[in-house]
């Protein structure tokens, strides 16, 4: 036979088997390539059908838009309020600090407002003696002044004396006060 | 073996090889690579997909209750600040508002201050209740209440975040400065600070004051906020200045989990001062 070429160990080759083993070689390639490309498809599908169920889900049950609806209530209803709110609560600050000063003297405040809380200045005379005697009866007011509701932080120094015949020492006290 | 015959055997390994790592480097690993990411992502997904099941069994939906209450809430926000044509139209309801309040409170003297342009010069002060020349005390406030005023800046807005995305009211939205100063008995001029907002929007950001043996003297900054139709130097800028300064509401606050309650939603409406205030007067 004309294509029996070469006999080998009492065998003899095909010429047109050599070329079999590489292209079954490339076949294996092949389908573990496909094999795999499948694979990847499965899961692809899978994915997306996990992202069309959580997106299902969330508009179903819109959890994130509900609590931003809710937020912008609190918020609108904080901006609505705070004018008045805050006007009240810097009077009422301001009149109680009166109320409760005497004997002393209220020579000034200051009252910052921001959107949570007002900070504020009070200026104080006390007449008395001498720095010690003064700050005995500024202690009384002052421990008023942090028991009042709402004040969340105080503190004061003793600035110095009008020169004037009246002889106040002056107190500076800084705060805090919740406006809510 | 025949030394051609090994050639060729070799050449033909070479070639299998070469064809192996050409396989596995433009295919096999970017294709492994890629389930990999499949796989995270797939179980990322059912994590979140577990995740908001339990998220959602806890959280209390809206009922037609509440969405009454977002639809009454967002028509007070719509009609909380007036519309105005231009900043001359804005002049005029202020002073209006304010002198009427200034008038029913009683006030000796209530004078209304305000800058032209934003950090610019003082308009003349424009005499709201009382007569006579302006108090004496008030040129040496001066320097304080402009710096105050020049703080109130249209780009320093802290109600930004409330106001939608550009395109809408937020490029017709102005916020003003002004200041009042005051001369008034202190029962009085505090039952002016607690009614100036009364009938306008507006919110005091600084207030000053001295209290005398007769009559007390204030003055306090706010800032007004209006929408206006003509051009304004006092529209709000698009960008705001610097970061921060606007509201807060902790996105994991348990009370968003649960319906809105209108009663603990925080709302002073006009409230007038404890009758201290009368007190105070008598003394």
């Amino acid at each position: 036979m004309a294509d029996k070429v070469e006999p080998q160990a009492g065998k003899t080759i095909s010429r047109r088997s050599r070329p079999v083993w590489p292209l079954v070689f490339f076949l294996v390639l092949a389908a573990v390539s496909l094999l795999l490309h499948v694979e990847k498809n499965r899961r692809g599908l899978e994915v997306r059908k996990a992202k069309e169920k959580f997106a299902a889900m969330v508009i179903a049950r819109p959890i994130d838009k509900v609590k931003a609806e809710r937020t912008r209530f609190y918020e609108t209803q904080y901006y609505l309020g705070y004018p008045t709110s805050v006007s009240y609560a810097v009077a009422d600050l301001i009149l109680r600090c009166d109320g409760m000063v005497r004997p002393l003297r209220l020579l000034g405040v200051q009252v910052n407002a921001g959107l949570q809380d007002l900070k504020f200045k009070l200026t104080v005379g006390v007449a008395a003696a001498g720095p010690e005697a003064a700050r005995r009866k500024f202690a009384v007011f002052f421990k008023q002044l942090r028991d009042l509701p709402g004040v969340t932080q105080a503190s004061y120094s003793l600035s110095g004396r009008t020169g004037r015949g009246d002889g106040l020492h002056i107190f500076s006290v800084r705060g805090q006060a919740d406006w809510q | 073996m025949k030394p051609s015959r090994l050639a060729c055997a070799f050449l033909w390994t070479l070639a299998s090889l070469t064809l192996l790592a050409a396989f596995v480097a433009l295919d096999w690993y970017p294709t492994v690579k890629e389930l990999g990411r499949l796989r995270r992502e797939r179980s990322d997904l059912e994590g979140k997909i577990k995740n908001y099941d339990i998220t959602a069994s806890g959280f209390v939906f809206p009922d037609g209750e509440e969405e009454k209450h977002f639809i009454t809430s967002r028509g007070y926000f719509v009609q909380e600040l007036p519309w105005m044509e231009n900043d001359a139209t804005w002049l005029r309801c202020w002073t209006e508002s304010l002198r009427r309040q200034a008038e029913k409170d009683s006030l000796a003297v209530a004078l209304l201050l305000f800058p032209a342009v934003p950090g610019g010069e003082m308009e003349p002060a424009v005499r709201l209740t009382g007569q006579g020349p302006a108090p004496d005390w008030l040129a040496a406030e001066m320097p304080g209440i402009r710096k105050s005023l020049n703080a109130v800046s249209p780009g320093c807005f802290p109600w930004r975040s409330l106001f939608p995305e550009p395109g809408s009211t937020l490029e017709l939205l102005a916020s003003r400065p002004l200041a009042v100063a005051l001369t008034a008995p202190l029962p009085a001029l505090l039952n002016f600070v607690n009614h100036n907002s009364w009938s306008m929007r507006l919110e005091i950001v600084r207030l000053r004051l001295e209290p005398g043996p007769g009559l007390s003297r204030a003055w306090l900054v706010c800032r007004s906020s209006y929408h206006v139709r003509a051009p304004s130097p006092w529209s709000v800028p698009l960008e705001p200045e610097g970061a921060g300064g606007g509201l807060l509401v902790d996105p994991d606050s348990p009370l968003l989990w649960q319906r809105v309650d209108p009663g603990i939603a925080y709302r002073v409406g006009k409230i007038e001062l404890p009758p201290a205030a009368g007190a105070a007067a008598r003394r």
